[in-house]
C-alpha cells in the first residue's frame, strides 16, 4: 500500500512544544485504531525523537523548527521528524543566547535505542553535506 | 536526560568479562551490585519515560532494576553489542509488562477520566471567580498537576473514555449499547470441562480409557461393555470405579 499523507506539523525547536507533537500523534493514532498502549508507546517514541531533533537544532542553529510528517504506512502510522534551520525572520527574532553543549554521542545512541523499543521500524539519518538530522519511525497497528 | 554509566566503557567490559567467569556466589553478587550502581542512570532514564501513569516512579524504577538484572545475566560480551543496547529493550520490556499486568489500558482512562471531570469542575469554579475563562496554566495550578496532564486529560476524555452501557447507539432506531452485546455462550463452560476431562483421561490405562468411553460417550451398559471386552460385568464395574477415582485426582476441585 502506498503511504498516504495524513498531516504535517511544524513546531519551534523548543522542548515546550513536544506535547503538541505527542498530541497530534495520539489523535492520528487513535483515529487509525491504535490501542491505548500502542498510542502510549508511539508517544514515547515521538517525544524522544523530537527531544533529540530539538537538542540538535538548538546546538546547530540556536533554534529553528521541527517538521513532523504523519502518514499511513502498511497498516500503521509513519512519523518523519526533521530539524530545520531558522528562517531569516526567525534569526532576527532569536535573541543571542549561549548554545547548549553538544549532546554526548552515548546519549544520542541511548535515545535511538529507546525509540527502537517503542516503534516497529526506526531509521535515523543525517542529510549528507548539511548535517541535518532526520528520523523515520513506523508503528504498526499489530506490532 | 540522565547520565550514562559513570564507569568507562573499558572498565565495564572488564567487569562483564569477570562476571561471566565468576562462579555463583559472593564474587558474582558483588560484581552484579557494581553493575546495578553503574547502570542506575539508565534505569532511571527509562523509568521516567513511563511516569504519570498512576504508578509511583520509585515502583517503576524497581521494576526497571529487575529488567537490568535479567539483562546482566543474559548479556554475552562476545556478541559485540554494547550492554546498554542489549539492556534497553529488556528493561523497557519489563516495565511494559509491569503496566500490562496492572491492566494499563483500563487504569489510564479511569485516571484521565477522573482528571477530566476535575478539570471541568475547576474550570467552572475559576471562571466564576475570575469572571473570565481561566488559562490552562491556571487550571493546572488549581489542581496541582502539569498543563500537559490537563491537555492529555481533555484529549483522552473525548477519545478514550469507555462508553456507558446505557448510551443510545444505532441512529434512527437507537437502542442502548448493552442491548447490542451478546451474552456469554453457555457452551463455553462445556468446552472448558471437556478439555479438563480429556487431560485427566490421559492418566488412565488404555483399558480404563476404553471402558470410560464406552460407558459415558457411547452410553453402553456395564453388561454390554463386559460382553464387548470378554470380561465379567463385576470386573467392568471395578475398573470403572477405579478409573473414576483416578479421574477425580486429576480434575481440579473447582471443576468437579
Amino acid at each position: 500500500m502506498e503511504p498516504s499523507s495524513l498531516a504535517e506539523l511544524r513546531i519551534p525547536a523548543d522542548f515546550g512544544f513536544i506535547s503538541l507533537a505527542r498530541r497530534v500523534a495520539s489523535t492520528l493514532g487513535s483515529q487509525l485504531g491504535f490501542t491505548l498502549e500502542g498510542l502510549d508507546e508511539l508517544n514515547i517514541a515521538v517525544a524522544e525523537a523530537c527531544g533529540c531533533a530539538i537538542a540538535e537544532a538548538q546546538q546547530a542553529w540556536g533554534g529553528g523548527e521541527l517538521k513532523l510528517a504523519f502518514s499511513t504506512a502498511q497498516g500503521g502510522l509513519a512519523v518523519d521528524v526533521e530539524g530545520l534551520p531558522p528562517s531569516q525572520t526567525q534569526i532576527r527574532r532569536l535573541a543571542p543566547q549561549p548554545r547548549p553543549a553538544a549532546r554526548d554521542e552515548e546519549m544520542r545512541r541511548l535515545a535511538d535505542e529507546v525509540i527502537r523499543c517503542f516503534v516497529d521500524d526506526f531509521r535515523p539519518s543525517i542529510e549528507p553535506g548539511v548535517g541535518r538530522l532526520r528520523f523515520r519511525m513506523v508503528k504498526y497497528l499489530i506490532g | 536526560m540522565s547520565s550514562p554509566p559513570t564507569a568507562s566503557r573499558e572498565e565495564l567490559r572488564r567487569l562483564h568479562r569477570r562476571y561471566r567467569e565468576a562462579d555463583q556466589g559472593a564474587e558474582r553478587d558483588r560484581i552484579r551490585a557494581q553493575f546495578v550502581d553503574a547502570y542506575s542512570g539508565l534505569v532511571h532514564y527509562l523509568a521516567r519515560k513511563f511516569q504519570n501513569r498512576g504508578e509511583p516512579l520509585d515502583d517503576i524504577v524497581q521494576v526497571g532494576f529487575l529488567g537490568l538484572i535479567k539483562a546482566i545475566d543474559r548479556f554475552d560480551l562476545e556478541l559485540g553489542n554494547e550492554f546498554s543496547t542489549f539492556a534497553t529493550p529488556t528493561i523497557a520490556g519489563e516495565i511494559k509488562r509491569y503496566f500490562r499486568d496492572k491492566s494499563w489500558a483500563i487504569k489510564v482512562p479511569r485516571r484521565l477520566q477522573e482528571l477530566n471531570q476535575r478539570v471541568l469542575r475547576a474550570n467552572d469554579e475559576l471562571r466564576a471567580e475570575l469572571n473570565r475563562q481561566p488559562a490552562v496554566a491556571e487550571v493546572a495550578a488549581r489542581l496541582e498537576v502539569s498543563p500537559d496532564e490537563i491537555l492529555e486529560a481533555m484529549e483522552m476524555g473525548e477519545t478514550q473514555i469507555p462508553l456507558s452501557m446505557d448510551v443510545a447507539v444505532g441512529g434512527d432506531e437507537a437502542r442502548p449499547l448493552a442491548d447490542s452485546l451478546g451474552d456469554a455462550d453457555p457452551d463455553l463452560a462445556r468446552v472448558e470441562m471437556r478439555d479438563v476431562l480429556e487431560r485427566a483421561m490421559r492418566h488412565l490405562t488404555p483399558r480404563e480409557r476404553s471402558i470410560m468411553a464406552m460407558r459415558f460417550y457411547d452410553q453402553l451398559s456395564q453388561a454390554e461393555i463386559a460382553k464387548r471386552l470378554g470380561i465379567s460385568q463385576m470386573h467392568v464395574s471395578r475398573l470403572q470405579r477405579a478409573a473414576l477415582e483416578q479421574l477425580k485426582t486429576h480434575i481440579p476441585e473447582s471443576a468437579q
